[in-house]
């Protein structure tokens, strides 16, 4: 689904990604683990071409990616949840999730359609409709924002620390959210420090160190080695 | 970059020395509106180059050292060379007051303000006629008399006060306090937290760069015997921003080399009409968009590559 | 009664063309909301609007109100081609400090566009045919159904403007842009090209008050500033980048206005504006509300 190859990029001068090297498998979850500083975030940002990669290819379907700009992946059908608060504060929930809707806003229909079905799927979004959206919980918010990356039925998301920020209560109903995503038949490639908890939910994992993958393997076997794994970052 | 600053420098100071050998009086008049001027981006480039306060008062503060001086010579009888010190002292304070006023203030924010206060001087000083003769201007004194042609005169005085400007200038921003001032335009917070007295360094700058302004205005008043409110146009203002940004913002040489080519073009565009400010305002625009670092930019990038290029001719001979 | 008439006829004086200047700080706003940045320029596309509006009436010979549609037009269309060609070095982050860029090169753009009409079209002063001809008697005072009808026009465009920006698809993305960026990139919204848009629909709201209030005062080449530094005064009145602000922010210029007129001197009615400007820039150094969220 998503082939990230031999990326370099950074900001400036400063070189964060070296000859990074991965692939997230289509209707599977796959999950970027490392310590901080290591380039996840980077990553993400460089796929969907906030970042714009010196070196290598990033192929989606196999069609090359990188260096298009970051309004046409969303075309593509790429979401993204950023790791901050993301909702547009003072528009109203129901403006937000149209706006989800902007690569085919001239289908009225369809846009209609799609919104129904997110207040069916979140409730709460219904209720509070013409609400601005930064009047919201943090939870409701995180919601709003997951809702409104489905509404254009992506077939790829990047999830960047979609926990951060949020009660643990909170936290598993969002990981349940992403889960049932991936049960739809949506790949996810994410991002995640709360890593005890995001590893259950997912199939795959690749640790990150210095800007390059360290090592992968299937999320249950790292589950039992998990302890060397972190002990590893520690040293340095 | 210091020594071609020193070149550049050296090499109009020795054209002017032989110019009044053989130029005739029209030049020198032209000359010596063009060290006005220079004088002005030089102050401006102080302000809004080194320390980043885009004011738009500078030409108002210029006006007002013109209008104090000029009042001063004709109500108190105090000869010219006197009140132009006095102009220049009353706009260095007007420039402390609205530095207080203005400080927390960043950007578009001061610029609007300045604006403001320029606009209100303005036409404060078109209608009070009672005392500034409105529209029509304030005859005043010369600085050497009314009599004849001293023109030479007036060319060696402005020559001195050009010189000593640029000498303060110059120490002012190779000195601790430039570093400093360079460092608030960066990043106010960081330089505070690194104990860099910010609200003191930025009053002082203004204070500086307006009794100069004041200096400059009061001296053309004293030579063309007549201060006007056209003096303090946001027209004027927007000539002095195009020879300080068309120079090189924020470098000691680019509003020299501003100035002096933006005074020649105007005189050489003249013969054909009144288009130099249509043709200032376009490579303003030009230079932000393609070459925010002005020509002393230009040619510093054009003298380290012929450097570069002599050092390894250099190497390869010796290798 | 008829000692406040003068007064009176000052204050609807001052609402007309509160409103006409309403409409020209909306376009300020729509400019500062989506692009975070002061126009500098302002008040030449006001004069452009102003000279298109002009000649379309008085050298061709149309109707007025044709006038207003060409001077809308064409300021749109030349604040998008402008946009492209200067600002967009802004969000490519190929600029150091952004405030001081949009600054220098709106403002050399100004000095650049006042004295190409004063090259083309000359330093004097020319009168526009009013709107409309005749008076409307209200009993205590008499208005010129000229201004009016402008005061009208201003209204119904200034309804139309805030129809756009709340209810269609292109508003709700300025909205978005406004607030966040990069994630109406996430959108798929092309931020860049609507960035343009956003710039040619501010430019083409100062062009329709210069259409508007060409025929009230006169056309010249330096027509703009004053009415650009007005509206400068009535957005941070209003807070920046707020559009509820905007419009309250327009009629309390026209009130101050009328009445420092009335009670002051005549002579001074630009200097009342100026002075709140500075004064609230004094006590709230980023404008009444401080932030630059584009709210309604």
């Amino acid at each position: 689904m998503l082939e990230v190859a031999n990326v370099e990029a950074g900001y400036g001068k400063i070189q964060i990604l070296n000859n990074l090297s991965l692939s997230a498998k289509e209707n599977k979850l796959t999950l970027l683990i490392g310590p901080n500083g290591a380039g996840k975030s980077t990553l993400l940002k460089t796929i969907f071409g906030f970042v714009t990669p010196s070196k290598g290819s990033i192929r989606f379907q196999g069609e090359e990616i990188s260096g298009l700009p970051s309004h046409k992946l969303a075309n593509l059908g790429i979401g993204f949840l950023l790791q901050r608060v993301s909702v547009f504060p003072d528009l109203t929930i129901e403006e937000n999730l149209k706006l989800g809707a902007w690569s085919f806003k001239k289908d009225s229909a369809r846009v209609a359609q799609r919104i129904e079905c997110m207040y069916e799927k979140f409730p709460i979004l219904k209720q509070k409709r013409s609400e601005s959206a930064g009047l919201m919980s943090g939870g409701q918010k995180r919601m709003l924002e997951i809702a409104r990356t489905l509404m254009p039925g992506p077939r790829l998301i990047l999830v960047d620390e979609p926990s951060a920020g949020l009660s643990p209560k909170i936290a598993k109903e969002v990981y349940r959210v992403l889960h049932e995503l991936r049960d739809e038949g949506i790949t996810l490639l994410m991002v995640d420090q709360n890593i005890r908890e995001s590893i259950g939910y997912s199939d795959h994992v690749y640790v990150l160190e210095r800007g390059q993958v360290s090592s992968e393997s299937a999320a249950d076997e790292i589950e039992k080695n998990l302890k060397q794994v972190v002990e590893s970052w520690l040293k340095f | 970059m210091e020594q071609l600053d020193k070149k550049i420098v050296l090499g109009l100071l020795l054209i002017a020395l032989i110019l009044p050998l053989f130029a005739n009086e029209y030049t020198l008049h032209i000359v010596i509106l063009a060290c006005f001027y220079v004088i002005l981006s030089s102050s401006w480039n102080l302000l809004a180059g080194y320390s980043g306060q885009v004011s738009f008062a500078h030409l108002a503060l210029s006006s007002l050292g013109a209008y104090t001086s000029g009042l001063v010579s004709l109500k108190l009888g105090i000869p010219p060379v006197f009140s132009i010190l006095i102009g220049a002292i009353a706009a260095g304070i007007v420039g402390i007051i609205i530095g207080i006023l203005t400080l927390r203030m960043s950007g578009s924010y001061l610029a609007l303000t300045t604006i403001a206060f320029s606009e209100i001087y303005r036409i404060v000083i078109s209608l009070e006629y009672e005392i500034t003769n409105g529209q029509v201007g304030l005859s005043v004194p010369g600085l050497f008399g009314e009599a004849g042609s001293k023109i030479t005169y007036y060319y060696t005085a402005i020559a001195l006060v050009v010189i000593v400007v640029f000498v303060g200038i110059q120490k002012l921003v190779q000195s601790d306090f430039g570093l400093t001032i360079r460092a608030i335009r960066e990043d106010e917070t960081a330089a505070a937290a690194m104990g860099a007295k910010v609200v003191r360094h930025k009053v002082i700058v203004f204070a500086i760069s307006s009794a100069i302004a004041g200096l400059a205005g009061a001296f053309l008043a004293h030579y063309t015997l007549l201060v006007s409110p056209e003096m303090a146009t946001i027209t004027e203002m927007g000539i002095v921003i195009s020879m300080s940004v068309i120079g090189g913002l924020g470098t000691f040489i680019g509003p020299i080399l501003g100035g002096v080519s933006l005074e020649l073009i105007s005189e050489y565009v003249k013969e054909f009409g009144n288009y130099h400010l249509m043709i200032f305002g376009l490579i303003l625009v030009l230079v932000m968009r393609f070459s925010p670092t002005g020509l002393a930019g230009l040619l510093v990038s054009l003298y380290t590559r012929k450097r570069k290029a002599e050092q390894l001719s250099q190497i390869r001979k010796e290798a | 009664m008829n000692e406040l008439s003068p007064l009176l006829a000052q204050l609807v004086n001052g609402l007309i063309i509160g409103s006409i200047y309403g409409l020209m700080a909306l376009g300020l706003t729509v400019i500062f909301g989506v692009l975070k940045i002061v126009n500098f320029s302002h008040g030449e596309f006001y004069m452009l609007g102003a000279y298109a509006s002009y000649f379309v009436s008085q050298t061709m010979g149309l109707h007025p109100v044709a006038g207003i549609f060409v001077a809308i037009l064409a300021t749109f269309f030349l604040g998008v081609l402008i946009e492209k060609a200067l600002l967009t070095p802004l969000y490519e982050n190929k600029v150091e400090r952004k405030d001081e860029y949009a600054l220098l090169i709106t403002f050399g753009l100004s000095l650049f566009l006042i004295n190409m009409a004063l090259a083309v079209f000359g330093p004097f002063q020319k009168s526009a045919p009013a709107l409309t001809g005749g008076t409307i008697d209200l009993g205590v005072i008499t208005l010129s159904s000229g201004k009016v009808l402008a005061a009208l026009i201003a209204i119904a465009l200034l309804l139309i403007m805030l129809f756009i920006i709340n209810k269609t698809w292109l508003g709700t993305a300025l909205r978005a842009i406004s607030q966040d960026r990069d994630t109406s990139a996430i959108m798929g919204i092309n931020a860049k090209r609507l960035g343009s848009i956003a710039f040619g629909l501010g430019a083409c709201m100062a062009g329709a008050a210069g259409a508007l209030l060409g025929p009230v005062f006169l056309v010249y080449p330096i027509m703009g500033t004053v009415p650009a530094i007005k509206s400068f005064v009535i957005i941070v009145l209003g807070s920046m980048g707020s559009i509820k602000g905007a419009i309250y922010g327009s009629l309390l210029v026209g009130l101050v206005e009328s009445l420092g007129v009335f009670f002051l001197s005549p002579a001074y009615r630009d200097v009342y504006s100026f002075l709140i400007l500075i004064l609230i820039l004094l006590f709230k150094p980023k404008g009444l509300f401080g932030g630059a969220q584009w709210n309604n």
